[in-house]
């Protein structure tokens, strides 16, 4: 899978602190920071409580898929709701750090 | 006698709906558009089909209806906000290419280009991409970068709302130019001057040759220098490398770090260079 070197330069090092599934086609996740990334995604992320207290190590994508790696090696895959268009980050003062 | 005119009759019918399929272009691919406006309802308009327009002009309304990201002017305001997003991941500008049913393209004959431009709040949606000629006159993707830029300048200074200049340009961007930038590419803009004159852009209306496959105007003699060739010539800000429409890399330059030149000569003259894969023999 490709790495997506902008999103991990970004979120590189922060640690989930909340993650919040609404129905099939969005996932919210907070950072300790307070920043947000609000994900359109195209299915249920099966067991989205596991991403809490997650540290981010780096991020991958591909296709519609997004991989968040954690800094104990392991990962989650979260199905987007399109290749692209389905990403935005914003920080604890809501200005967009990234979108995809 | 029944047989013979069905044998004759035949042929006319199947050339008739073919002519008539050919025309209404390519509709029978859809994309999962419903969930989004459809800001572009107008189909391949009368414009695509003018004489010296190949299409795509406009984009295909069913493929490309346009889609946005959400944010505010805010957001698309502040410097540096296209940095933020995402490059379109080249297996997606493929989809657009095979969409639209562009199954070979040379070097600097398309740009995928977002209907609704990224620095007016569009997405990379495959619902908001589509294969943009450079080489139509004078509706190509130069074109459009003057409008995209005219829009983005008049949302962040108050003079235009952003959903509004959003559902202009997706509705039909050649209207909108003529709208909001001149009636036509090349000519005296609405406040009294000449958009392109004394700019760095290439005029794309000022090409001689404006047949619907014009190669843009380059000095193709086996002699010639770099130096001595002319057209539309595309820069990287970030490199200071640029690139003739010949050249692999020609429509690869992001459109951020884009800057166009008359010739290379003015490129060269403004510090760049020509890319190392662009030599010409």
């Amino acid at each position: 899978m490709n790495a997506n070197r902008k999103l991990t330069t970004i979120i590189k090092g922060r640690t989930i602190s909340s993650v919040e599934q609404s129905d099939q086609s969005t996932l919210d996740i907070t950072f300790g920071d307070n920043s947000k990334m609000h994900i359109k995604t195209g299915g249920q992320v099966s067991a989205p409580d596991d991403l809490k207290s997650r540290t981010i190590s780096h991020v991958q994508q591909e296709g519609n898929t997004l991989r968040l790696i954690s800094a104990d090696n392991t990962s989650i895959d979260i199905p987007l709701a399109e290749a692209t268009s389905s990403v935005m980050l914003r920080d604890k003062d809501n200005q967009m750090e990234y979108a995809d | 006698m029944k047989y013979s005119l069905k044998f004759i009759l035949s042929p006319i019918l199947i050339s008739f709906v073919l002519i008539a399929s050919s025309c209404s272009g390519n509709t029978n691919q859809t994309t999962g558009s419903d969930q989004k406006t459809n800001y572009n309802e107008q189909s391949s308009s009368s414009t695509a089909s003018q004489p010296g327009l190949k299409p795509p002009i406009l984009p295909d309304a069913k493929l490309t209806p346009g889609d946005t990201l959400d944010v505010t002017k805010e957001d698309i305001c502040v410097s540096g906000y296209s940095k933020k997003v995402r490059d379109v991941p080249q297996a997606v500008k493929e989809q657009a290419y095979k969409e639209y049913g562009i199954t070979q393209r040379e070097p600097g004959e398309y740009e995928v280009d977002h209907l609704i431009s990224l620095e007016i709040g569009g997405s990379n949606s495959i619902k908001n991409l589509w294969p943009e000629s450079y080489r139509t006159e004078p509706w190509n993707a130069h074109t459009k970068d003057k409008l995209e830029n005219k829009l983005h300048e008049m949302i962040c200074s108050g003079q235009i709302d952003i959903k509004t200049a959003q559902h202009e340009i997706a509705t039909n961007w050649i209207d909108a130019y003529k709208k909001y930038v001149q009636e036509q590419p090349g000519s005296t803009s609405l406040n009294g001057n000449s958009k392109e004159n004394g700019s760095a852009k290439a005029n794309p209306s000022s090409a001689k040759n404006t047949g619907t496959n014009r190669q843009p105007a380059v000095n193709n003699s086996s002699t010639s220098t770099a130096s001595n060739t002319t057209g539309v010539i595309i820069g990287n800000k970030n490199s200071h490398i640029y690139h003739l429409p010949n050249c692999p890399d020609y429509d690869k330059v992001s459109q951020k770090n884009r800057v166009e030149f008359q010739s290379a000569k003015d490129a060269e003259a403004a510090g760049y260079r020509l890319a190392g894969n662009c030599r010409q023999k």
